[in-house]
């Protein structure tokens, strides 16, 4: 009798010690990576992001800032482009030569100075100015003629040409600064360290290598603080992640994904989000080279892929295979392409149809052995797990490749002037809309960004008649036709989508993913 | 003592020209280029980051290159980041007194405490607890700091913080001085304790704890004071996997990144900070002899 009394109090406390007890295994959400939003927003609070870069600057106007993924990351809070929020009509004229945009009434600046045309043309116009460091937006930009601003609420711009993805860059790529705050010395302004915008968040200080601290601007935001710690060390973060230090964990590997499964601080403290951004990793081999010229060897080395073993050993079957040079669920890709399958037989065979015989072990085509190098920059964990394996497979077939690793800074200055055999690289666009022009047209093999020189006049032609579409279905069939022609022809070796793996602390609500990182404003964080 | 000092002073200059035109030159010949940006993304063209280089004067020659260098350094002026545009006078200004606070921790910790422990071990040296204690510092001296850094990461982050604490990198820094030095103290003061003077000490009835404190002491600090005078850079140059393990902007890992991402002028702004300090140093150390040793007359010795 005293023992079942004692057995029922300790329930009972228990049950009045936590009302809202932790879950004692991780539910079908969580191993998805699925947040689930429960309540009504709450007001205030802090936020804490492990980062595991600094940004160099916050404008995302500066060549050296504008391409960091942390700069996109971090100014996203701060400030609104034109198709964010700041415009209330935009109307293109049938030539698509003008373009109309009408601003909205009554936004101030977080310093408090009045949101006006000036401000866009300012804008506008330092990315214009030749003497600025801002090509990166120029080059989007380059058939933009001229900025006016008739009056105070409306800015007409021209157009040398039409091309519809410098709409889409002014629209959604642009964020509106203060005029007064864009005159000086452009590398030295001091918007560029203390930003000043029209967002939900404004900026409040900035410790560097240390954190960056906003502060919730007005109505829009919830959360009070968002603080985003620098903690560059793998180790360290995940000694303040097991703490609880962090409110948003970022930047997690497969493996501690896969080993958060197992560690119930993980899933009773933590939500895991998975999802993912616009971003691919291709392999690439130099097709000014006579041993890259033709596809049949190219698909014979896609054949050669052992992606199955890639994804059980590297990349955790985390990692969506991926053929297509735009964003998957858009209909800019074509849904019928399939995966070439790991074929060594069948490779063989294509590489015989291409000319290669085996002498002693190794393939070799008019007297010149295959062999080759993959240009690796020395940073990139991933390439260090993946090539060995793809290395194996390609040994077997009589192909005789090698790792060669240089310097991240080094590596740009190998790939741009094409002196390598085969690199590893990804791409990344905040945006679903792309332009794939300087990936694969042809005119971009020597100065662009066709780095592996890939010549195809039919997807030349299409490329071109893309950037003049403006109906978008009309474009993403014309897309469609660039995707199945680059990947049967193999442009690239297409790799997988790596996700984005972070992990939210249980008491944040609301997480939005979207192909900019999340919306912090919408956050907020139960008490 | 005046001419020497003088002299010495100097004598630096054309060593501190040499020292900054080597970091110039290796760190031009390492291949790589400032202006290559993130690798996800297309990025600028090639036209674009030649006009960048002719803009920050990188299309110029070598040797212009460096006389324009050198010219603003004697002002001290180091010129700006490539990386963020930051002035380089202020991120060092940052980051020097974060690395100068635990090193100087450290230092102080692992002489001050390197000091009685070496005496201690070397004049109970036939004791079996010294001996232990002997070996102990033998295997202590062959853990890395890195891995010292993460097992108190693990083990002690409940206690300290693990951002920007002082606690845990100190201890990491303090550890292989501590280690190092008692050693030394320890083999210097055997070698003394067994000198004749010490005996002549003893022999006209001196306490053993003046003899052993002030006598043989004395003499064996000289190469204490060589090592004191080698880790004093350490103040300025600061460690890229303390500081990294435990988000520690310092000097090691604004050195470190800005080689990784070839920003010149930062990369040259605090190779100059160290050059200097450890060229002082070595001077300090020779200071140090004349007063430590009366024996050692700076004139001659120069």
């Amino acid at each position: 009798m005293t023992r079942a009394w004692l057995i029922a109090a300790v329930f009972f406390v228990a049950g009045c010690k936590k009302p809202s007890a932790p879950p004692s295994a991780p539910d079908a959400d969580w191993l998805a990576g699925r947040a689930v939003t429960r309540g009504a927003p709450k007001n205030g609070g802090t936020l804490t992001v492990r980062l595991a870069i600094e940004p160099a600057g916050l404008t995302r106007l500066h060549d050296a800032f504008a391409e960091g993924t942390m700069t996109r990351i971090t100014v996203g809070p701060i400030y609104q482009t034109l198709g964010g929020g700041l415009s209330s009509a935009s109307e293109s004229s049938v030539d698509h030569l003008t373009t109309r945009v009408t601003l909205r009434d009554g936004v101030t600046f977080h310093d408090g100075t009045p949101f006006t045309s000036a401000d866009v043309k300012a804008t506008l116009e330092t990315i214009l100015d030749e003497k600025n460091a801002t090509s990166v937006l120029r080059s989007s930009l380059e058939t933009l003629a001229s900025v006016e601003a008739p009056d105070g609420r409306t800015v007409v711009l021209r157009w040398s040409r039409p091309y519809v993805f410098a709409e889409e860059t002014l629209l959604n790529a642009v964020p509106i600064m203060p005029a007064h705050a864009l005159m000086g010395d452009w590398d030295t302004l001091p918007i560029h360290r203390a930003p000043i915008g029209t967002g939900p968040y404004r900026f409040e200080k900035w410790e560097p290598g240390v954190a960056l601290t906003y502060v919730k601007a007005d109505a829009r935001a919830h959360v009070q603080r968002i603080v985003f710690r620098f903690v560059k060390d793998e180790t360290a973060a995940q000694t303040s992640w097991e703490r609880g230090d962090f409110d948003v964990m970022t930047k997690i590997s497969p493996a501690a994904w896969r080993a958060m499964e197992k560690q119930p601080w993980a899933w009773q403290q933590y939500q895991p989000v998975r999802f993912a951004e616009n971003t691919y990793a291709w392999l690439g081999f130099n097709q000014r080279l006579p041993m890259f010229r033709d596809a049949k060897t190219r698909r014979a080395l896609a054949l050669l892929y052992p992606a199955q073993l890639v994804a059980k050993h590297v990349t955790l079957e985390l990692e969506a295979q991926t053929t297509c040079p735009y964003y998957p669920p858009s209909k800019s890709c074509d849904a019928s392409v399939t995966p070439l399958p790991f074929d060594p037989v069948q490779a063989q065979q294509l590489l015989s149809e291409a000319g290669w015989k085996r002498v002693d072990g190794v393939l070799q085509r008019e007297g010149t052995k295959f062999t080759f190098a993959f240009l690796v920059p020395a940073q990139s964990v991933r390439m260090a797990k993946v090539l060995p394996l793809y290395l194996d497979t390609l040994k077997a077939a009589g192909i005789d490749a090698r790792i060669e690793t240089v310097d991240v800074s080094a590596y740009m200055s190998r790939v741009r002037p094409h002196d390598f055999e085969a690199i590893a690289l990804s791409w990344a666009s905040p945006t679903e809309q792309q332009d794939n022009f300087q990936n694969f047209h042809s005119s971009q093999a020597e100065v662009g960004s066709n780095f592996v020189g890939y010549v195809s006049p039919e997807v030349d032609a299409l490329l071109e008649k893309i950037r003049v579409t403006w109906n978008v279905a009309e474009r993403q069939a014309l897309e469609r036709q660039v995707h199945r022609l680059v990947y049967d022809e193999q442009a690239y070796l297409f790799l997988t989508r790596p996700p984005t793996l972070d992990a939210f602390k249980r008491g944040v609500q609301n997480v939005q993913p979207s192909l900019a990182w999340y919306d912090l404003a919408s956050l907020w964080v139960e008490p | 003592m005046k001419r020497y000092l003088a002299r010495r002073l100097l004598l630096m200059m054309p060593t501190f020209v040499g020292i900054t035109l080597l970091t110039f030159v290796v760190a031009q010949w390492a291949p790589g280029d400032p202006f290559q940006l993130d690798l996800e993304t297309a990025g600028p063209s090639q036209q674009v980051i030649d006009a960048q280089r002719a803009a920050r004067g990188l299309d110029a020659p070598l040797p212009v290159q460096f006389g324009r260098w050198f010219s603003r350094v004697v002002r001290f002026d180091f010129g700006r980041s490539f990386v963020d545009q930051r002035e380089v006078t202020q991120k060092l200004s940052e980051a020097l007194p974060r690395t100068g606070r635990i090193a100087g921790l450290a230092l102080l910790f692992g002489f001050g405490l390197a000091v009685p422990l070496g005496v201690q071990l070397a004049v109970h040296r036939r004791r079996r607890w010294a001996r232990w204690l002997e070996f102990t510092l033998v295997a202590a001296w062959s853990v890395p700091s890195f891995w010292l850094a993460v097992l108190l990461l693990t083990f002690f982050s409940e206690w300290f913080p693990v951002q920007g604490g002082v606690v845990l990198p100190v201890i990491c820094l303090t550890w292989p001085t501590l280690v190092v030095a008692t050693r030394q103290v320890r083999s210097a003061m055997t070698d003394a304790l067994g000198q004749d003077y010490v005996k002549a000490a003893r022999a006209r009835g001196i306490p053993e704890r003046r003899v052993v404190w002030r006598h043989a002491l004395r003499n064996s600090l000289l190469p204490v004071v060589t090592m004191l005078g080698l880790h004093l850079p350490h103040l300025v140059g600061g460690s890229v996997v303390i500081e990294r393990i435990f988000s520690i902007p310092g000097m090691g890992l604004l050195a470190f990144e800005a080689i990784g991402s070839r920003d010149y002028p930062t990369v040259m702004g605090a190779a100059t900070v160290m050059a200097l300090v450890t060229m002082l140093s070595m001077l300090l150390v020779d200071l140090a002899y004349a007063f430590i040793d009366p024996r050692i007359r700076l004139e001659k010795a120069s």
